[in-house]
């Protein structure tokens, strides 16, 4: 009964054809010869050849990743110890406000969360740099880590720890032993996902960026605003390409469970 | 599913049986035109079914998850089918709570199913099926979601709904006490065939082959050997020695290797005087299983017969007697 | 069974959570709201903070006394930002009522799918989200503009003689928002379709239900809560949304977001800005708070 129908086929054909088109105009038009972003005039590498000379670029994404390499990281451990609270404890004072503080961060829109982190290291008299951005990502990054880890908290048979309380464990030989290994998938995706959005912001990054820390999607905005080039529809498809062999990797690495 | 013909006659409770992946729910998918067959058809009243998709048959299912809408009210899932029907609001309304009457849910219209009972729910998921008056009613294993006493409790409600309304009711489960107390007919399903069809009791006492024997009620099989034929009954020599007469569809030629069906309730026991002869063995174990008493009795070379007695029954025998056993002609069948 | 019973893993695993929430979350909000009572002023940070910052009470009394509500009066009477508020509001939704249809039908057809079919549709549908937000904004800039890929296969087409004027527009912002955040509204609503019975439609089928009635009498009414999510998801982002007003919004294209940033950034003026913020908080917080709402009873439904 539950059968595809033509109109459905449709529907998902024209759905993949908005999602995936202008994506691939993009990395098409990466290899396209001419200045001229929008004509066709054969394919070259030409774009690509000139972004490894380009010297600001290299800064901006050496910057993004130590951010987001930080930030995942401190967003996993934060992340995975709120999990393990509104899991294992259960009932404690201030769960309402825990929890919706942990919210606020992933609905809030960026410009409110950014600027209000702005003006917190501004008021703190926090000097703005790298590791500004990587606080304020760790913080807009967390909840999503204690959303996969929870999930996954949830599902988790207690008896393996009952077990190892019964063989002798303490509840933290218990937890490091027996729970945190089950849990490992779940906190690897977690971290690679605050990993992927760090890499991906731009507002926060923004607001609490200071001099000399520019990260990649700061720069590549920059350039935008100033006009569609060929060396940005080169970035963006080395963006799409490693973010599509991320993606792929991690499927399979799922599969193969 | 394979050379299937199944012919139903009109008002009758017809029960599709068979051991769970036998292939009795796709029939009645089927039936109801979820499924296509490969070849044949079904029809009704002498049209064909084929082509025909689900919501233009007149034949209502009632599923064995009940699939009750979550997001309509009792009345509102009792109603649901009437809704594409030619019925106007008023008579709708008067059919809701006619059906709600029927299944004794009067007053509970306005409850959601995860507001009621599995019981109720069940009530409702039938009352849903009955209230476009099908001509025919499937039923996919109706009782299974219910526990013990509620399902024989609902068992005779619904035969005698059926009785009442006078609806072809097909009805499918594994459970063969169901199948046996609540049809006319029993279909017998194994592997996608449709090994035997027959009213309850004949199906019971005259199995047509090893695997309906087993299946349907206790039995005991005992291999032998055809000595002859006569008088509508076959005789069997046993390995064991001695010999059973049974009743047999099929002639048979001396020497043929055969089973023989038993049924434990049909076997006496007598304690043996005397030197053996005949059928006799020695009681290996009897086990009180409440209203009856069954003993294990180990024939001579090997096989062990189940023998029941039921219970405060005048002779029981005792763990290490000797016994002669007895089968009345006509309480054996021998198979092929 | 003992659960973390000693007090100090305890601390730790609320505590460091707890404490970092305060202060990075909690806390910013207080500040946003002290600045945004302040006067703005030409200096580094370019604000005179108005409420004191120790505790005497002294000198909160004179504050509070002078207290003067300048950002808030600016932005009620000041048309360009109830206009951005407005036109924030306006265009989100339509931007989310153009989205939901769209999404809907997507994650039908994925969950009716075939089964082993599912997790791959799932993975495509989301790697489009994955690919940078900036990219996906971008290659649209060069879609729409004037001598952009659509104007070209347009005219190449002959449905139109002169270029069309999309880009700049709030055409071109509608456009932006529906396909930046049209995954968000197909994931929400395609898990609330693949987790329906399919007996269901089976059953409706059974009771007479033509499959469009199928769809309209049962499939739709169950996959509420995943409409209500999706479109909450993708309305809260839209209202605050920065980048795509930017980057394909002409010069009168006023959403809050933008209107934030140019107050901070090319007006340096932070306590307005910070009143701003706090305007589309108050916006918010009822879809906020909806969307909550929803999520709780959805992953309860979902056990």
């Amino acid at each position: 009964m539950r059968r595809l129908s033509a109109v459905n086929l449709a529907v998902l054909g024209f759905g993949l054809l908005f999602l995936y088109g202008p994506i691939l105009l993009v990395v098409l038009f990466s290899f396209n010869a001419s200045r001229l972003v929008t004509v066709w005039a054969g394919f070259s590498t030409r774009w690509y050849e000139a972004l490894l000379a380009n010297a600001p670029l290299g800064a901006a994404l050496l910057t993004s990743l130590k951010v987001a390499l930080g930030s995942a990281a401190l967003a996993t451990v934060l992340g995975t110890l709120a999990a393990l609270a509104l899991v294992r404890l259960r009932r404690f004072r201030g769960r309402r406000l825990f929890t919706g503080l942990l919210y606020i961060p992933l609905v809030l829109p960026e410009v409110v969360t950014g600027l209000s982190l702005l003006l917190l290291f501004v008021g703190l008299g926090i000097e703005r740099g790298a590791w500004t951005v990587t606080l304020a990502h760790a913080t807009l990054t967390l909840s999503v880590v204690t959303l996969v880890v929870q999930a996954r908290l949830l599902g988790l048979d207690r008896s393996a720890e009952e077990a190892a309380a019964d063989l002798g464990a303490s509840p933290l030989q218990a937890l490091r032993t027996v729970t945190l290994p089950l849990l490992a998938p779940a906190i690897g995706a977690g971290f690679l996902l605050a990993f992927t959005l760090s890499l991906d912001d731009l507002v926060v990054a923004s607001f609490t960026s200071g001099p000399g820390a520019t990260t990649l999607p700061m720069l590549v905005f920059g350039q935008v605003r100033r006009g569609v080039t060929p060396e940005i529809n080169a970035i963006s498809s080395l963006v799409i390409l490693t973010v599509g062999l991320v993606l792929l990797a991690s499927v399979l690495a799922r599969r193969r469970r | 599913m394979d050379g299937l013909s199944l012919d139903l006659a009109e008002g009758e409770f017809f029960c599709l049986l068979g051991p769970s992946g036998c292939g009795k729910s796709t029939l009645l998918r089927i039936l109801a035109g979820f499924e296509e067959p490969d070849d044949g058809e079904a029809v009704l009243d002498g049209a064909s079914l084929r082509q025909v998709p689900p919501h233009r048959r007149a034949l209502n299912m009632m599923f064995q998850s009940y699939a009750l809408f979550p997001h309509l009210t009792v009345a509102g899932n009792v109603g649901y089918g009437l809704r594409f029907g030619d019925l106007g609001r008023r008579d709708r309304a008067e059919r809701v709570r006619e059906m709600l009457r029927l299944v004794r849910l009067d007053g509970l219209g306005e409850r959601y199913p995860a507001q009621l009972s599995g019981g109720q729910r069940q009530r409702v998921a039938l009352a849903r099926a009955l209230a476009r008056r099908p001509r025919v009613l499937l039923l996919d294993e109706p009782l299974a979601a219910l526990d013990r006493t509620l399902r024989e409790e609902t068992r005779a409600e619904l035969k005698d709904l059926q009785g009442r309304l006078g609806t072809t009711f097909v009805m499918v489960t594994h459970d063969q006490d169901e199948a046996m107390t609540i049809a006319d007919r029993i279909g017998i399903m194994q592997a996608g065939r449709l090994v035997q069809v027959g009213p309850p009791r004949e199906v019971y006492e005259r199995p047509r082959t090893r695997f309906v024997a087993g299946f349907v009620g206790d039995t005991n099989l005992l291999e032998g050997v055809v000595v002859g034929q006569h008088g509508g009954l076959t005789r069997v020599a046993l390995p064991s020695g001695g010999e059973i007469a049974g009743a047999s569809e099929t002639a048979f030629s001396p020497g043929a290797p055969v089973a023989v069906a038993v049924r434990p309730e049909r076997i006496e026991l007598r304690p043996l005087a005397g030197e053996p002869s005949g059928l006799t063995g020695e009681v290996a174990e009897v086990v009180f299983a409440g209203p009856w008493l069954e003993c294990r009795v180990k024939l001579r070379g090997g096989p062990v017969l189940r023998v029941t007695r039921p219970n405060g029954a005048a002779l029981v025998p005792a763990p290490g007697d000797s016994v002669a056993l007895c089968v009345p002609a006509g309480a054996a069948v021998v198979l092929p | 069974m003992t659960r973390l019973g000693s007090p100090l893993a305890r601390a730790v695993i609320l505590g460091v959570p707890a404490l970092w929430l305060a202060l990075f979350v909690l806390l910013p909000f207080l500040v946003l709201g002290r600045i945004s009572l302040s006067e703005s002023a030409v200096a580094r940070p370019p604000y005179r903070p108005h409420l004191p910052s120790s505790l005497d009470p002294a000198a909160w009394a004179d504050a509070l006394a002078r207290l003067s509500l300048d950002r808030y009066r600016t932005l009620a009477e000041d048309p360009l930002y109830r206009d951005a508020a407005l036109s924030s509001l306006g265009l989100a939704a339509l931007a989310t009522a153009l989205v939901l249809p769209l999404g809907y039908g997507i994650a039908l057809a994925m969950a009716r799918a075939p089964e082993r079919w599912r997790p791959a549709l799932v993975a495509i549908v989301i790697l489009p989200f994955w690919t940078g937000f900036l990219v996906r904004v971008y290659a649209w800039i060069a879609i729409l503009k004037q001598d952009g890929w659509l104007n070209q296969a347009l005219l190449a087409l002959g449905i139109v003689e002169r270029p069309l004027a999309v880009l700049n527009t709030d055409a071109a912002v509608l456009i932006g928002l529906v396909y930046a955040y049209l995954p968000f509204a197909i994931l929400p609503i395609y898990a609330t379709l693949e987790r329906q019975d399919p007996t269901l439609v089976e059953a409706a089928a059974d009771l007479g239900a033509s499959p469009t009635r199928r769809f309209w009498t049962v499939t739709l009414p169950l996959s509420w809560p995943g409409i209500a999510a999706g479109g909450l998801l993708c309305f809260i982002p839209m209202v605050g949304e920065y980048v795509i007003p930017d980057l394909l919004g002409g010069a009168d294209t006023l959403m809050l977001g933008r209107t934030l940033w140019i107050e901070f950034s090319s007006n340096r003026d932070w306590p307005l800005a910070a009143a701003v913020a706090l305007v589309l908080l108050a916006l918010l917080v009822v879809p906020i708070v909806l969307l909550r709402e929803i999520e709780a009873r959805r992953l309860e439904a979902g056990r």
